[in-house]
Order: C-alpha cells, then sequence, then structure tokens
C-alpha cells in the first residue's frame, strides 16, 4: 500500500493558476482543492489568482468582433478556434490578453501592419497597465485604448463607434511628452469598428495620449492618459 | 488560452507543441505577472 502524499504549498503554487482559471482537471484538481482545505494562504492565493482571471475577462471590449476575427487571430497564432469560456465579443481582446496570460508563448499573432516601435526609454514607478476612452470631437465614445509597461510591452486599442466612422484604414497614433507625434502602425475599421495590438511600443511611461486619425491626418478620436503617479 | 478559451493545460501543450511542463509554467508565470500587475495598479489608485 502507498503512503498518501499531501500536496506542499510549493506544488500547490505550481497549479494554482489552473485552479483559478478552472481549467484544472481530475487528481491535481481534487489534491488543490483538499489542499486548499487546510491553507489559509493557498486559499488566498487562488482568490487573487481568480479576481486577477475576471478583471482580465473584464478588459474585454463589450462589443461583438467582426466576423471571422477569431479565425483569423487564431491562425496567426497557429492555432484552431477553440470554445471561448464567454460570449465571441472577448475575441476582440484575445490577441493582447493571450500574450499577457502565456508570456513567453513565442511572441506576436497581432504585429501592426505599419509598426515602427522607437527605441525604449526609462521605467516608471506609474501602474504598468493604464487604458484611456478614446473620444470624438464630440466626446463620443469611440474606443478604449490600453498600454502595459511590463516585459513585454504592449499596445492595443478597440474602436466602436456604431458606424460613425465608415470603413478604412486608420493609424494608431501616440502622442509623447513634448507634443511629439508617434504613429505606431495601422488597422483597419470595419463599419465602425475594428481593434488592433502592437508589441513594443514607444516607453509607456512617455506617453500622454494617443490619437486615431484617417490617412489623410484627419483627427477621428483622441484619448487622454492621466499624469504618472 | 487558459483564461479566455479555457484551454487546459495538455490542451495548450498540443496545441503549441510544448511539453505539458513547460505549458503549465506558462499559465503560472502569466497570471502572476498579471496579478502582480493589478496588485500594483490597486495601489497606485489608492
Amino acid at each position: 500500500m502507498t503512503e498518501r502524499h499531501e500536496m506542499t504549498c510549493e506544488e500547490f503554487g505550481d497549479i494554482a493558476a489552473e485552479l483559478a482559471l478552472g481549467v484544472l482537471t481530475g487528481r491535481e484538481r481534487a489534491h488543490a482543492i483538499e489542499h486548499l482545505d487546510q491553507c489559509d494562504a493557498c486559499r488566498e492565493h487562488v482568490r487573487q489568482l481568480s479576481l486577477t482571471g475576471e478583471e482580465m475577462l473584464g478588459l474585454l471590449p463589450g462589443q461583438e468582433p467582426p466576423a471571422g476575427f477569431e479565425t483569423r487571430v487564431m491562425g496567426q497564432l497557429g492555432l484552431a478556434p477553440q470554445r471561448p469560456k464567454r460570449s465571441r465579443r472577448m475575441l476582440a481582446t484575445a490577441a493582447v490578453l493571450l500574450a499577457a496570460v502565456a508570456c513567453g508563448l513565442g511572441g506576436w499573432g497581432l504585429r501592426g501592419v505599419t509598426s515602427a516601435p522607437a527605441t525604449r526609454g526609462s521605467s516608471t514607478a506609474q501602474a504598468p497597465l493604464r487604458s484611456a476612452a478614446l473620444l470624438t470631437a464630440s466626446h463620443q465614445m469611440a474606443g478604449k485604448i490600453f498600454l502595459y509597461d511590463g516585459n513585454p510591452r504592449w499596445l492595443y486599442m478597440a474602436v466602436d463607434t456604431d458606424a460613425s466612422m465608415s470603413s478604412g484604414t486608420v493609424l494608431c497614433q501616440l502622442e509623447a511628452t513634448g507634443g511629439r507625434i508617434i504613429t505606431i502602425g495601422s488597422f483597419r475599421l470595419d463599419s465602425g469598428y475594428g481593434s488592433w495590438g502592437s508589441p513594443d511600443p514607444v516607453d509607456p511611461g512617455s506617453v500622454t495620449g494617443a490619437r486615431l486619425t484617417s490617412p489623410n491626418g484627419t483627427v477621428l478620436a483622441t484619448a487622454s492618459f492621466t499624469a504618472a503617479k | 488560452m487558459a483564461g479566455i478559451y479555457g484551454m487546459t493545460a495538455r490542451q495548450i501543450a498540443e496545441a503549441e507543441g510544448i511539453p505539458l511542463g513547460t505549458a503549465k509554467t506558462r499559465i503560472r508565470d502569466g497570471m502572476e505577472k498579471l496579478r502582480s500587475a493589478y496588485l500594483r495598479e490597486d495601489v497606485g489608485d489608492d
């Protein structure tokens, strides 16, 4: 008869994220839950990871991506589309969040078409993940932009204008300190909707705002980041 | 992949062609980085 192995906190730590995400199965899950019954610290750890998972899903935009978006993203990642945990709208940010969740899975699948990363500067002490609303000249919500100052750095822009912006190519520009405008890349809007991500943008700490412009330079929407803390 | 699509470590390993242990490590490390990021953000918002 074999002696029963009690899971240690270190062993639990290796699978805590899977448990929190609800993807742990079989005997591992049973042992993990058994460990949680007797370990307050690991219970708190899983609680934080579960909240993180919820926060991550909460970042997903509240609109449906264009038809075929999932297939294109998963195709670029070399994967077959999988069963989403929530509605299809989540897929709009999947590319960026996939990279964050599975850091190190081998780089980016959503490199911007005209991405031109600038030289990295010094890091800052502000929160690594910042977001700002994209507003039209009439102060209508046009989308949201996310900047992540981690490793790797990334930028993600989601646009939904209820078709007030026609289909076509738009440019993503960042406003840096001193008023410098840097074009990061371009992507396509489909009936006013589109999303785009890019790794390695400029030093996020120097970014004060963002602009969505047409190829001829017309500013369609702007975003303003709060001052560094 | 685990967080958005609910893929298990084994499914991710098969899809990516990587060892199961590597997939599990990446899930763990990715979530830990996100957790740290959110914790820092919460502190910054206080």
